[in-house]
């Protein structure tokens, strides 16, 4: 088949891919079918088109059984260049430019008209239509010219990941393609394929053989959406010398014989205008008696037309088998029509074809295929007809039978057909389960069409048992690479790298197939054939939703008229694709720079030209929401334990946090032991540290507790209630917490925090109605609408993001001292020398020297750390005894924080003594002392409060910097105000959402005026 | 009609089971003999060991699902060429969190959790802020209904009220009103029907009529 190759022939079977699918829903034994099936990126098709596609071997085998299996459907729909189906202008370039209706592509002579030569993939009976071969000139992607041809690929980026594994079979799919055309280059060889009766027709000449096509060109077999032109006046091809026919064929009144299985297939579309007697012959046997034995679907070899008409047959009809001879086979079938036909209206038209399987995902069912060929053969010629199915548009009149021949005298053929009626066989049908090849397809690393024996290149070949094949069945092979393979971006595998399923599932076919040999051994090769999915040309399927897309993108390109050139897709003029809109970009560039911009400069810059509303109240209204919250914290009693149920995100940290850390600071104020539990596992690891950081010189497990995340959100809070002991025996850690709970009600309240009201429900709907605990929430700006109707059910108590955090922090430094929020223990004061000015060392600024000395000083606590009580000059409850930056120094020395991270302030001078709280480089304190070993300087903080940073992260000097900030501990935690603005990083924050909001505000607006007035002119348009 | 087996021995399950929930953690100590009845015959106890089951069962399900997703990696790092450099970050990652969660005090893992996890969720948390003001910005135009320019108006007020009006301003008392009235009673219905659906698919889950369970 290979030689007849031209290699400017249509490339347009992926067109065909679809009319296949159109025509012939996909059957189960289809390996390309269902959800598995890829279509091809298009867009790589077009990117990489290129030259190389020239380079492919025009029977390159690989290649060929791609097209063969798109291009297998072209027996059934011929097609020709005055076909109006194949618009080439949807198809890529690289295809239209071997289409043979270009301008530099003759005629449809060569679009494989073939007599006597197989193909290489397929079952055909002789006639069929050669898969086009490349274009020298055409735009083959590389990838598939270069996995075709088996040639070396130049990187692993020029194929898809699923073709470069298929590539490495490519060589023998070339000496697969080579020996097939080797075999099939030599008609008339007696190791051919086809009986000499059918070679012979290859000597047709190019204008036989064009005109032979012609005669296809509006042929409507009843496949949906092909071309329903009137049918023409059949011309039959010349006739072969008829001593070469088959003894069944020969026998006809007229005593000539049409070789043309064309012909015979075409009487399905025109019987009633052909003048080919054999055709005649055939069609006026189909109404009586005999096996319903489609021959087409013999010959297509399990095709989905097959498959319905054997398994589904709408006219279920039969003629008993004549034990003498051979009935015809039954072309009502076919056409859809009932048993007699003498009674089938004109346009009864194959209705299979039409509407070939209800039921696209129906399994293949092998079995009913022989139980509908077995029930034929028993079912009376007097039994009436089944009602014929809906009638259709009629191209042709079915013409009447009556003068037909009942009988055939071939015994092989007849053997065969008798078999098909063998009760064995239909009893070892029946028993077996159907073949699901659906689920076969499904398998993900089991493609549905395995190649078949590696290095194996020549036509089907039955088992060593089995009996040899019909003649016409031999020359069924197909390519190592199927299309199936390629389309579902998979490698076909050989048998024995199936897995275990599929070979259970080979096994289970191959002992149907023995019980079918055993019965009747001319039916084994069918039975082969027509399950073995390696051994099957089935056509290429698509799923409705592909088809449709499909026909959408070619309507899509026929309207606007586009067309692929280079690769490229170019609009046509006057219709160019609408430019992308630069309105909307410009639009939203600006809405993103000028909110990033609201969100930052008050965050950077500490001008009040920036700062607009008004910041949160400094106290919370009496008998609002958050300050009965805040009451409720506050009248805690020391000791006294308090739920802590932390429902929310990460997202919403940065929210929450500022609330979060006054309340923690307020629970520790009051001596109150917070136990916390969360939904969300990152967050509650989140506030651990938060808590850690916050209650530093508290323990955990005995000053507070962080406990186990609570699994299933409403479950696990249903889980906290009623079975509170176990879910806190141990923190988060694993470690024991030492808790023994009788319940939620040992608890003096509870505090949900959370972002979300449904958190929020659960407590208040299933919580509260079953405890006395007092709850309270803190919730996000976003939850509190839904979360507030609950709250009220529950006491009222509510915080609400940042402004309520704000104002708790402000009404928590106003209630407490700064260190009050100090929780480490505090030495008593002991009065400490200080060294003079002069005697203070000079410390370097550079900051590697600084890093060693920490390191020297971590490394070397100082002998104070066994009694670091004795070295603290105050105690929180006293006055202060310096100031802050700016005010007099007892030493007359001012230390300067160094370096680039944050610098540890201890209470103590050593690694040893706690980190009471980290401050910014730049900060400057007033110096208090140095230590003996000139390794640790205590300052003084604003509040008075004095605390140990090491030498080595300090500069000292002997004037107050004017311009250093100002460091305050408060309920916020450490806070930095600029000389410049007396403003902390919570009302900066606060300045930044503030504008924010406002920006947004006037974008919204002014996006909302922008967009009626294009309403307005669009409407006056 | 055909009728499983299964599917029946499922429902009543989830039937059964349901009913005994509901009982043991609606009736309380104030209903008399019914609570009396709930007390004696146990169901307390089976219902907090129901709870523990579905915990523990939840706890398998997140196993499973992160046993799913590291083996789907695996799988991408072993065939899908293009998507393996992201699996093996991927994988990487997860690997250096197990590791590290093995110390969790300590800075690394801190770093891990702190600056690297919830950073990327404040981060795309923070994106959601451009999306939502251009798509309110252009909602009239895209979609010019009474309802948007309602919603439209609504944002604008809210945004500059929340952080513009001062605590004397006039315009306060009429935001204050607009959240009690009009936005609770609107809050309020949504939670109504958002009840009114919780209990119906409860109902019709133990009565049988809606399966809890997939077979």
């Amino acid at each position: 088949m290979s030689d007849n190759r031209d290699p400017n022939d249509d490339m347009s079977w992926l067109d065909d891919l679809n009319k296949s699918a159109e025509g012939n829903p996909p059957a189960d034994n289809d390996p390309l079918r269902g959800d598995d099936l890829v279509m091809p990126d298009w867009d790589l098709f077009a990117e990489d088109s290129s030259d190389e596609m020239a380079a492919l071997p025009a029977d390159d085998d690989t290649f060929a059984g791609l097209l063969d299996a798109a291009d297998d459907d072209d027996d059934l729909t011929p097609r020709s260049a005055d076909d109006p189906a194949i618009i080439t202008d949807e198809i890529p370039a690289w295809l239209q430019a071997s289409a043979p209706e270009g301008e530099d592509s003759p005629a449809p002579a060569d679009s494989g008209l073939d007599f006597g030569t197989p193909p290489a993939a397929g079952l055909d009976f002789g006639v069929s239509f050669d898969p086009p071969a490349p274009s020298p000139s055409a735009e083959v992607p590389a990838w598939l010219g270069m996995a075709d041809a088996g040639a070396e690929v130049g990187g692993d980026e020029d194929i898809p990941p699923w073709l470069a594994e298929a590539d490495e079979t490519s060589e023998e799919a070339i000496q697969a393609a080579e020996a097939v055309a080797e075999e099939m280059s030599t008609p008339g060889d007696e190791e051919s394929f086809l009986p000499p009766w059918l070679q012979d027709a290859d000597d047709l000449g190019a204008e036989e053989a064009n005109a032979f096509q012609a005669s296809f060109d509006d042929l409507d077999f009843g496949v949906d959406e092909a071309p329903a032109a009137p049918a023409p006046a059949f011309s039959p091809p010349p006739a072969a010398p008829a001593n070469d026919m088959p003894d069944w064929m020969r026998t006809q009144e007229q005593g000539r014989v049409d070789d043309d299985l064309a012909s015979l297939l075409d009487v399905t579309a025109v019987p009633g205008e052909t003048t080919d007697p054999l055709l005649a012959d055939l069609l006026n046997s189909a109404g009586s008696s005999g096996p319903d034995i489609d021959l087409l679907s013999l010959l297509e070899g399990g095709t989905p037309v097959q498959t319905g008409m054997l398994s589904q047959q709408p006219g279920g009809t039969a003629s008993p088998a004549d034990p003498d001879g051979f009935e015809m086979p039954d072309f009502d079938l076919l056409m859809g029509g009932g048993a007699d036909d003498d009674d089938v209206p004109s346009d009864t038209y194959s209705p299979i074809l039409d509407e070939p399987s209800p039921e696209p995902d129906a399994a293949f069912d092998f079995s009913a295929m022989l139980g509908a060929a077995a029930a034929a053969s028993v079912v009376d010629d007097d039994e009436p007809a089944p009602p014929a199915a809906a009638p259709q548009p009629p191209p042709a009149v079915i013409p009447s039978a009556a003068a037909a021949p009942k009988r055939r005298d071939d015994p092989g053929f007849d053997s065969f057909l008798d078999s098909l009626a063998s009760d064995d066989l239909i009893a070892g049908a029946e028993d077996s389960e159907p073949l699901d090849l659906e689920a076969l397809l499904r398998e993900p690393s089991a493609p549905a069409a395995p190649t078949r024996s590696r290095g194996s290149t020549g036509p089907l070949e039955p088992a060593d048992d089995a009996p040899p094949l019909p003649e016409f069945l031999r020359g069924v092979s197909v390519s190592d690479n199927s299309a199936a393979s390629l389309l579902r971006q998979q490698q076909d595998v050989p048998l024995d790298e199936l897995p275990d399923e599929l070979r259970a599932l080979h096994d289970e076919l191959a002992g149907i197939g023995a019980t079918a040999a055993a019965a009747s051994p001319a039916v084994m090769p069918m039975i082969q054939a027509a399950t073995a999915p390696p051994q099957v040309a089935a056509p290429v399927g698509l799923t409705d939703g592909q088809r449709k897309g499909a026909e959408l993108l070619r309507n899509l390109s026929a309207l606007t008229g586009a067309s692929v050139e280079g690769g490229e897709v170019v609009a046509p003029t006057g219709l160019r694709p609408r430019p992308r809109r630069v309105l909307p970009v410009v639009a939203r560039l600006l809405v993103v720079a000028l909110l990033t911009a609201a969100v930052v400069l008050p965050m950077v810059n500490d001008s009040d030209a920036l700062r607009v509303g008004v910041q949160p109240p400094a106290a919370f209204a009496p008998s609002s929401a958050g300050g009965t919250a805040y009451d409720f914290i506050d009248s805690l009693s020391a000791g006294s334990m308090v739920l802590i149920s932390v429902d929310y995100n990460p997202g919403s940290i940065a929210e929450l946090d500022p609330l979060v850390t006054p309340l923690l600071r307020h629970l520790f104020v009051r001596g109150v032991k917070p136990v916390i539990v969360g939904t969300d596992p990152v967050t509650l690891q989140y506030i651990g540290r938060l808590t850690d950081a916050i209650g530093q010189g508290r323990q955990r497990n005995v000053d507070y507790v962080v406990g186990r995340f609570l699994l299933g959100d409403a479950v696990g809070t249903q889980t906290l209630v009623r079975d509170l002991a176990p879910l806190l025996a141990n923190d988060i850690d694993g470690q024991p917490t030492g808790l023994d709970m009788g319940g939620l009600d040992d608890f003096a309240g509870a505090v949900i925090l959370t972002d979300r009201s449904d958190a929020v429900r659960t407590w208040a709907e299933q919580v509260a109605p079953v405890v006395r605990l007092p709850l309270a929430y803190a919730v996000t700006a976003g939850a509190a609408p839904l979360s507030d109707p609950y709250a009220q059910l529950t006491g009222g108590r509510m915080l609400v993001g940042l402004r309520d955090g704000m104002t708790y922090t402000r009404q928590l430094d106003a209630q407490y001292t700064p260190a009050d929020f100090i929780f480490v223990p505090l030495p008593t004061p002991t009065p400490t020398p200080t060294l003079p000015p002069t005697a203070v060392p000079a410390v370097t600024e550079d900051a590697e020297t600084a890093a060693t000395e920490e390191a020297t000083a971590e490394g070397t606590p100082t002998g104070d750390e066994a009694t670091p009580e004795a070295d603290l000059t105050l105690t929180p409850e006293a006055e202060p005894t310096a100031e802050s930056a700016g005010a007099t120094s007892p030493t007359g020395q001012f230390a300067v924080m160094t370096g680039t991270t944050r610098i540890n302030l201890r209470n103590g001078p050593g690694t040893d003594f706690d980190v009471i709280t980290v401050v910014a480089p730049g900060a400057q304190f007033a110096v208090a002392s140095i230590s003996d070993d000139e390794e640790w300087v205590e300052v003084i903080l604003p509040e008075g409060v004095q605390l140990w940073v090491a030498a080595s992260r300090v500069r000292l000097t002997d004037e107050s910097g004017s311009s250093a900030p100002d460091v305050r501990v408060g309920a916020g935690g450490l806070e930095q105000t600029s000389p410049l603005r007396e403003a902390t990083s919570l009302e900066r924050r606060w300045d930044s959402v503030a504008l924010g909001a406002v920006v947004a505000a006037i974008l919204i607006a002014v996006g909302c005026v922008v967009g009626v007035f294009q309403i307005i002119l669009r409407r006056r348009r | 009609m055909r009728v499983r087996l299964s599917a029946v021995l499922l429902t009543a399950l989830a039937m059964v089971f349901g009913l005994l929930t509901l009982a043991g953690l609606v009736v309380q100590g104030d209903l008399g003999s019914l609570s009396q009845i709930v007390n004696q015959t146990g169901i307390r106890p089976l219902v907090t060991l129901l709870l523990r089951f579905v915990v523990v069962i939840s706890a398998v399900a997140l196993l499973a699902g992160v046993y799913n997703l590291v083996a789907v990696h695996v799988r991408r790092l072993s065939v899908k060429r293009g998507l393996a450099p992201y699996s093996l970050v991927m994988l990487v990652s997860f690997a250096a969190v197990i590791v590290l969660s093995l110390r969790p005090r300590s800075d690394e893992a801190r770093m891990v959790l702190e600056e690297v996890q919830i950073a990327l969720e404040l981060a795309f948390a923070g994106l959601v802020l451009f999306s939502l003001v251009y798509g309110a910005a252009t909602l009239i135009s895209r979609r010019p209904t009474w309802s948007s320019a309602l919603f439209i108006v609504a944002t604008v007020v809210m945004l500059l009220a929340s952080v513009v009006l001062a605590p004397t301003s006039p315009l306060l008392p009429v935001i204050a009103w607009v959240n009690a009235v009009p936005v609770d009673a609107g809050t309020r219905a949504i939670l109504l029907g958002v009840a009114l659906a919780t209990l119906v698919a409860g109902i019709r889950v133990l009565v049988g009529q809606d399966r809890a369970t997939r077979e």
